[in-house]
């Protein structure tokens, strides 16, 4: 089977499943009213309130929730084959992400655009907003964590990655400083030109085998995480518009022209000689180490299948500017097939960027081995390379610099976010228990850095990444099934069929429970008691909810009245 | 907020007259962070329950000037004008808009050149294609003088080809 192939069957389904499915749930379901008077036009206010072009929003809203996590996850599941990656991302997408992402910002725009965690204790308790509250914060500290090795993996495993990665931080200083002080100069030629510089950096860097090594402490690994954490400290400290900002717009760029150039390059290098055949196994039951498929596959792979975080930007931010409500299936549903699709191509790298199976088995020949985290998502980077020297004769080791830049800058702003995240919760914990000394931000920095390095360097050597991603990704499915069953206690107050988000919000519940019996019972094994602590409070959290949603359930009529 | 038709002035488009003025109000939003929803977007921690957090203050002052600003048009002319606020980032949406303008109401290249290469920017009006300050923004009176001109340019331009 070829790549394009491939891309063709998703295509097809996302194109079905928009047509019917998700117009199903925006007439039957969800029964969106043209009429109704959405909270933009309610409140309207020009600032937060505003009516909105579901174009213009489609475009806020997929920036938003695209990222490294859609690459990452597919990249690790597919060791299990690229069936099974391929079936959880198109059906997770189809009948969960879209329910859960589109049907946030319908619940939320019917409550005058509150966000998902407000509306949980309005619908369902004040406990469950605790619960929401705890999940939150571990995910944040797994999503540091996890990144810090994702890009330590990298660095390590493509050191011509490193310099134009470390250019691009004086860049985009510089463009900072061009857009917020001197402000003439518009954002686009300044970004693109940055952009530019960094890939001829990427191109130099290739071509002239510009590498570089850290010191190794222990190993090269836990070198770059300490590198990273000790970055991450100094930029969190920095205002935003310093370095984080103008660097939200080079990756804004590195987001579209990285898709575009990966699926022009799938079908440009279908038509060349030989082609691009799929040599990853259809399907592996047992490889070395790995957890057991089932449920693992569906808790490694969250986003690009269904991810909890959606229903943060779907209710917190879109819902307040959806013009039309039935603008929110065009917004929240495809949304969610543009990141299915970003996950299809991560899944596409890692099954056809291979010459032989043999190369293949190089990335995943085990679950556990050192190192086996870059290897994995490694493979996607190298796949990507394969795909642009097949399509357009671009170095291999060009384009792979290229592919890891990319999946470094997005996985930096997601842990530059996560840290600030933590900042913001260690402070406000500090106004709680009174704390004065909690509410220092160099404080607050200084224990979301620490926290964030003893998790990722918890066994020493760094090598815990692959036992922290299935936390990441059940903390990250267990918020989705939060938001599942804030929309299903809604359409029952509206006496509306409710299998459709009660459906997959079940299955994540029983799957997240599963695998964190199994994991809790690894960590037992290993003495790992962090990360058995970690687990444990994640499973409680899991069978709270599963008590509350039962709860809530029976009582349909105890879910207070809000306005709808 | 205005409703649909005439505006606070009394001015309506001509019959027949199809094309309406085009204000996009380009600003930043603290929520919107490219890869930043792996994390939870940063302004996004109110919604987990925290009081505001003030690193986008600055963003949120422009916010409120371009608020100003969107309530004062929709007061002045209604649905009259067609308003978008966008962010910066959003190229995808913002590049063919400009585009469009640039052949749907025919600046001068050398002005369409100048707003769509410099003032795609974190705070920029631009009004049928064409910037008005770049990196400032306007104060309310002088944007609607701006919005009104081109009402009466349209209007003249709809006379003329009924004519």
């Amino acid at each position: 089977m070829s790549a394009l192939a491939l891309v063709v069957v998703a295509v097809v389904i996302f194109y079905l499943a928009y047509r019917y499915y998700a117009r199903f749930l925006a007439e039957k379901i969800y029964r969106l009213d043209p009429d109704f008077k959405t909270p933009a036009h309610e409140l309207e206010d020009g600032v937060e309130y505003v009516p909105t072009n579901k174009h213009i929003l489609m475009g806020h809203h997929f920036v938003s929730i695209a990222g490294a996590a859609p690459i990452v996850g597919p990249a690790i599941a597919m060791i299990w084959g690229w069936v099974p990656a391929f079936l959880w991302v198109v059906i997770g997408t189809v009948f969960g992400s879209g329910a859960h992402d589109f049907g946030s910002i319908w619940v939320s725009s019917r409550h005058q655009g509150r966000s998902i965690g407000d509306l949980t204790s309005s619908l369902i308790s004040r406990r469950t907003r605790a619960l929401f509250l705890i999940v939150i914060y571990f995910l944040v500290l797994m999503v540091n964590a996890v990144f810090a090795l994702v890009i330590a993996s990298l660095f390590v495993r493509f050191p011509t990655s490193v310099i134009p990665i470390f250019v691009e931080i004086p860049l985009a200083l510089a463009v900072g400083w061009l857009i917020y002080r001197y402000r003439r100069a518009g954002i686009l030629l300044p970004s693109i030109a940055a952009v530019v510089v960094m890939y001829i950096f990427v191109v130099l860097s290739g071509l002239y085998g510009w590498e570089y090594r850290a010191p190794a402490i222990g190993s090269e690994i836990v070198t770059w995480v300490l590198i990273l954490v000790a970055y991450g400290f100094v930029s969190t400290l920095l205002p935003v518009w310093v370095l984080l900002q103008p660097r939200d717009y080079l990756n804004g760029h590195q987001l579209y022209f990285g898709l575009a150039l990966i699926f022009l390059a799938v079908a440009v290098g279908t038509f060349t000689a030989g082609g691009l055949p799929i040599v990853a196994p259809a399907l592996r039951l047992n490889p070395a180490g790995a957890p057991p498929i089932i449920p693992f596959i569906f808790i490694t792979i969250a986003c690009g299948a269904i991810s909890g975080f959606h229903c943060v930007v779907s209710s917190g931010t879109t819902s307040k500017q959806i013009d039309k409500e039935t603008d929110a299936r065009p917004v929240g549903y495809l949304g969610s097939l543009g990141e299915g699709g970003l996950a299809v191509s991560a899944i596409l790298a890692c099954a056809a960027g291979f010459t032989t199976v043999a190369a293949w088995n190089q990335h995943y020949a085990s679950w556990g081995a050192a190192g086996s985290l870059g290897a994995m998502v490694g493979a996607y980077v190298h796949g990507i390379g394969y795909f642009l020297d097949k399509a357009f004769g671009i170095s291999p080791i060009i384009g792979a610099t290229f592919a890891a830049v990319v999946v470094v800058s997005f996985a930096a702003t997601t842990m530059d976010t996560g840290l600030r995240l933590q900042k913001y919760v260690t402070v406000e914990v500090g106004d709680m228990l009174n704390l004065p000394v909690l509410k220092l931000g160099w404080v607050a920095t200084l224990i979301a850095a620490a926290t964030t390095a003893l998790l990722a360097l918890y066994d020493g050597e760094g090598k815990g990444g692959l036992i922290i991603w299935p936390l990441f990704g059940t903390t990250n499915q267990l918020l989705a099934s939060l938001a599942l069953l804030v929309i299903s206690v809604f359409l029952r107050k509206l006496m509306r069929p409710t299998i459709y988000t009660v459906a997959p919000m079940v299955f994540l519940l029983i799957v997240t429970t599963w695998a964190m019996l199994f994991n809790l019972r690894d960590y037992w094994a290993k003495a790992s008691w962090g990360l058995f602590v970690i687990g444990s409070v994640i499973l409680i959290s899991a069978v709270f909810m599963i008590v509350e949603a039962f709860l809530t359930w029976r009582e349909p009529g105890a879910a207070k009245q809000v306005a709808a | 907020m205005e409703g649909a038709g005439r505006g606070k002035t009394g001015r309506r488009l001509s019959a027949g007259l199809r094309m309406k003025p085009r204000v996009i109000l380009v600003r930043e939003s603290p929520e919107i962070l490219t890869c930043s929803n792996c994390a939870g977007t940063l302004e996004g921690i109110e919604a987990y329950g925290s009081r505001r957090v003030p690193e986008y203050a600055a963003t949120r002052a422009v916010m409120h000037r371009v608020g100003r600003l969107y309530a004062a048009l929709r007061r002045e002319f209604g649905d009259q004008v067609e308003i978008d606020v966008v962010d910066p980032r959003n190229g995808l949406y913002l590049i063919p808009a400009l585009i469009r303008d640039y052949r749907r109401y025919r600046p001068p290249l050398r002005v369409f050149l100048k707003t769509l290469f410099f003032g795609i920017g974190p705070t920029t009006v631009i009004v049928n294609g064409a910037a008005l300050l770049i990196g400032e923004l306007p104060e309310p009176g002088s944007l609607m003088q701006s919005v009104r001109a081109c009402l009466e340019d349209l209007d003249g331009a709809a006379r003329e080809g009924r004519a």
